[in-house]
């Protein structure tokens, strides 16, 4: 029975949901705060019991735990806690700077080791005799073609002459034509990707809507 | 044995000594070159000034009216109250002022043992400038009335012509040799009395100041009119009073006041002006008066104070030789400091508005030129002779001799109270109440013709600055109208449902597998090689509206994984995606019932922090997750047993619909575990963000969307993995969407391509 009837609340905000078809509307304004709050809510409760408690009330009863580790987190807390009131907001400034200052250098070192660096690899991996047969040089050339073109797109420096409009080189103009191609057809796959993934959950919406109509036929 | 004082600095030395044994100064310079023993050291018109003056004219007539109200007042005091001297001093004067005179006191004892040799300690312990009095006043000693030793022949003509003054006012007693040292009135008077008077502590002081001359010559003047006894008293209870000419240690000799000095005109015995007239002594003090009576009968006044001590008037040093002759003629009674003057008198209001007779050099040349004896009377009564609109022209403060680096601040004179008289005084009250209200400028602007063109410009400036500007009406931008959206939602829902309903795909099911599909299913499918019960890190970073895409492919791979066994611990840093982990999980454990999942599975839960949180991770897992999703300690945990580090995993495995995600966990995670298989379920959204890392070998396997799905079924020959209702509904809808896309882009060109011809027909 309760099986039933959140799949019976599943099936009226999906019909809700799905009424945006005919344009803005209540029911569609309904599904979505409904979705947003509950989230909210999900995520507050996620927070409290999943970080706040285990994180930073329960080493306080912990005897074991170091002092650093007990009284940094408050610290920070309370700090953060002072940008409500405006005469001590600045003191939020520390705790803002250090989560900035560390997420930085995170995600900055992990480009630089995960993405950059393995991705200068990968572009000389089709030139090296072991990668010869599996992608081949003409793969590799396209490649290393498309690669330098569509940086070359994004060269935006030119040399100023007196009396006329400042304009690249024309083979650089060529060559980011070339890269614009080459941009449009990724963007081309990274929309086809999002077409594909939402057909597939509109299929599966689809699908979830004729099973429960099968299941109130008899 | 005989002893000489020493002119220079009066100390006394033996008779057989030709130089002082303290100052080298020669002792005998009078007897030696017959000149003044000082004359060497003052000028010239010192010289003058040391002329014996005429005998004193000032009779009542020719007193000024002030003067006249003082000495009236002083005779009708004096003989009311005789003499109290001791107690009045004490009574208002301050302390330092009555330390300062005290030091008075003993210098006025001192010659009356006249034999005691100066002991250098106790000279020593004076200040000074005492030391420096005493040498002044000792070094013309022919001023002091009573000279000790010093035979008549021996003084200068200008203390001759002064004795035989003295002798004429006197009722014409001639000064004699010998008895000469003592005044006529003390003449009969053993000076025994005095010694035995006076105590043991004044005795041994070692000289005196010629002021306590002037003191003698009163008493000496009183002792004529009382008996002798009566005398001794009176010359014990004078020992009581403050000295009256002590001079002030900080008086100095301005400068042009030296020269003012110095360019008056000498005026012959018979034409100098009387002492008594000289406006510092007549204008600011005030006398403490010991009335006594002169040889004549008169009644005087002896102040018992000093000047004040400014330098708009006499040098104090100049006021004590006035001072010195005055109390020789006892004509002009000393000079009482201007501060134990309880309230100004009317004697001084009328000396403020006096000019001093050293500014007679800046007066107008008709007015210096007048003859000096007008001069002179003008000095006795200065204020009455002046006329208001000469005093108004030139105010005191105005001609006082300033110093040109002094400020207005210290240039100001005090006018009232008790340091009335001082110059530089620090202000009383707040300088801004001092100050005036500031002065009214004119408001009008001259403005130039350039400057008006400037205004002029600004103003254009900015009122084309706030003028309203308005804006060019933009086309609409086209969109899709609600009919045609409606159509097409209804199209494509369509399109979908035949698809599902039938059941029929368009194509057969795909046959070619890609390179990332075959390695995803070879890489999950071989674990138990590796490890028999193979530690697998899953991550689940998707949403819940994205999980129907992958959900089929998460739940083959995870139930795969459940058949080798394997000990899966789950991690999300989406707060949300901990629920679809474990629905995941329950979902592939029904395909595996002898799998048992509380024990072989773990859910950390959520990981805040993302990118950072997932680095904390990778470097120490066990500190980044302590508990896991229930609260349960995750150490003690089945499948986190032995593992203390990321490497100790053998997979990971994540399950993702964003390349967004998928890239925080190459980034962050991958370079901690280069050598263990990293597989990729990603939705298709996600599989072109994910496909350089798949070529660069960052990802090993790699399975994405619903073709995904349906290749890694077709690879691991599951049966009932394949839902061809499914794959035909999904087959239909691309091809629909495509058309969609086709026909939108060619309605496009078309409207570009003839525009004209639209506009055309709307004619």
């Amino acid at each position: 029975m309760t099986d039933a009837l959140w799949t019976l609340v599943a099936f009226l905000l999906t019909l809700a949901v799905l009424s945006y078809a005919i344009g803005d509307n209540p029911l569609f304004r309904i599904a979505i705060y409904t979705f947003v709050g509950v989230s909210a809510g999900y995520l507050a409760v996620v927070l409290i019991d999943h970080i706040l408690i285990p994180k930073l009330i329960a080493p306080l009863g912990n005897s074991g735990a170091s002092w650093g580790i007990v009284a940094i987190p408050w610290l920070l807390s309370l700090l953060l806690l002072a940008r409500l009131v405006p005469r001590l907001s600045f003191l939020g400034t520390l705790p803002l700077a250090f989560l900035v200052g560390v997420g930085s250098a995170v995600i900055i070192s992990g480009a630089l080791f995960g993405t950059l660096f393995g991705q200068i690899q990968a572009a000389g991996l089709s030139f090296s005799p072991p990668q010869r047969e599996s992608i081949g040089w003409i793969g590799g050339l396209i490649l290393l073609f498309g690669t330098i073109t569509t940086l070359l797109y994004f060269q935006f420096t030119a040399r100023r002459t007196p009396g006329k409009p400042v304009t690249r080189p024309p083979w650089v103009e060529v060559a980011a034509k070339i890269g614009q191609a080459f941009i449009a057809i990724t963007l081309g796959a990274f929309f086809a990707g999002v077409i594909q993934t939402s057909l597939t959950v509109l299929i599966t919406r689809l699908d979830f809507i004729l099973q429960f109509l099968k299941t109130l036929l008899p | 044995m005989d002893t000489v004082i020493c002119p220079q600095c009066g100390s006394v030395n033996p008779s057989e000594n030709e130089r002082c044994q303290w100052c080298l100064a020669p002792l005998h310079p009078v007897q030696d070159s017959g000149q003044e023993p000082f004359s060497v050291d003052l000028p010239d018109w010192l010289k003058d000034i040391e002329a014996p003056s005429p005998p004193p004219e000032s009779t009542e007539e020719e007193l000024p009216d002030w003067l006249l109200a003082l000495r009236q007042e002083g005779e009708s005091t004096s003989l009311e109250e005789p003499l109290q001297p001791e107690s009045e001093p004490e009574g208002f004067l301050a302390p330092d002022l009555e330390g300062f005179l005290s030091l008075g006191k003993e210098k006025k004892e001192t010659p009356i043992v006249p034999s005691s040799p100066p002991e250098p300690s106790e000279s020593e312990t004076f200040p000074s400038w005492v030391n420096q009095s005493e040498g002044l006043t000792h070094a013309p000693s022919a001023f002091e009335a009573v000279p000790t030793s010093q035979p008549e022949e021996g003084l200068p003509d200008w203390l001759k012509a002064l004795r035989e003054k003295e002798e004429l006012l006197e009722g014409g007693t001639p000064i004699e040799s010998g008895e000469e040292s003592t005044p006529p009135t003390l003449a009969g008077v053993p000076p025994t009395l005095e010694v035995e008077k006076s105590p043991e502590w004044l005795t041994d002081l070692p000289s005196a100041s010629t002021e306590d001359k002037g003191f003698e010559i009163s008493e000496a003047a009183l002792e004529e009119q009382e008996p002798e006894s009566s005398a001794v008293n009176r010359a014990e209870s004078l020992e009581g009073e403050p000295s009256a000419a002590v001079v002030p240690p900080f008086t100095e000799i301005p400068e042009d006041l030296t020269a003012w000095y110095e360019e008056e005109p000498v005026l012959f015995p018979e034409e100098q002006p009387p002492l008594t007239s000289t406006p510092p002594l007549s204008t600011d003090e005030e006398t403490l008066s010991v009335e006594s009576l002169d040889a004549e009968g008169e009644r005087e006044e002896f102040p018992l104070g000093t000047p004040p001590f400014s330098e708009e008037e006499y040098a104090a040093w100049l006021d004590q030789l006035n001072l010195e002759e005055t109390l020789i003629e006892e004509e002009v009674p000393p000079q009482v400091p201007a501060f134990i003057e309880e309230a100004p008198t009317e004697t001084t209001l009328m000396s403020e508005g006096a000019v001093p007779p050293f500014i007679e050099s800046e007066l107008p040349q008709w007015l210096a030129e007048t003859p000096t004896d007008e001069s002179v009377e003008a000095a006795v009564a200065p204020t009455a002779e002046l006329p208001e609109w000469l005093e108004a022209m030139r105010p005191v403060e105005a001609v006082a001799p300033l110093p040109a680096q002094e400020s207005e601040e210290d240039a100001r004179i005090e006018t009232s109270g008790p340091l009335a008289g001082y110059q530089g005084v620090l202000p009383g009250e707040p300088e801004a109440l001092r100050y005036s209200r500031p002065p009214v400028h004119a408001v009008r602007l001259n403005v130039s013709e350039k400057q008006r063109a400037y205004v002029a410009l600004l103003e254009s400036l900015v009122s084309a600055e706030s003028a309203p500007i308005s804006l060019r009406v933009q086309k609409p931008i086209s969109t899709t109208s609600p009919v045609l959206r409606l159509a097409i939602t209804l199209l494509l829902a369509a399109v979908l449902l035949l698809g599902l309903t039938s059941g029929t795909p368009i194509s057969g099911l795909p046959s070619l597998f890609p390179a990332e599909a075959v390695a995803f299913a070879t890489t999950a499918n071989t674990l138990a090689s590796v490890h028999p019960a193979p530690r697998v890190l899953v991550g689940v970073e998707v949403d819940a509206g994205f999980l129907p895409e992958i959900r089929t492919a998460s739940v083959n791979v995870l139930s795969d994984l459940m058949r080798q066994n394997a000990r899966l611990v789950f991690i999300t840093t989406q707060s949300n995606a901990s629920v679809l982990a474990i629905t995941l999980a329950q979902q592939a454990a029904q395909q595996v019932p002898e799998y048992a999942l509380s024990e072989q599975s773990l859910h950390l839960g959520y990981l805040a922090g993302e990118a950072t949180g997932l680095a904390a991770f990778a470097h120490q897992p066990t500190i980044a997750v302590t508990t896991t999703w229930d609260g349960q300690v995750a150490s003690n945990a089945l499948p986190l047993l032995g593992i203390t580090g990321l490497q100790d995993f053998d997979a990971i495995l994540l399950v993702t619909d964003s390349g967004e995600r998928a890239r925080a966990w190459l980034e962050q995670v991958r370079p901690l575990f280069p050598e263990r298989p990293l597989l990729i379920i990603a939705s298709a959204q996600a599989a072109p963000y994910l496909a350089p890392y798949m070529q660069s070998g960052q990802v090993t396997g790699l399975i994405s969307g619903l073709v995904g799905s349906m290749m890694y079924t077709r690879l691991t020959q599951k049966a009932g993995g394949e839902n061809p209702a499914l794959w035909s509904a999904y087959q239909m809808g691309s091809l629909t969407i495509a058309l969609l896309i086709l026909l939108g882009g060619l309605g496009s060109t078309l409207r570009a391509a003839f525009p004209a011809s639209k506009t055309t027909s709307r004619r």
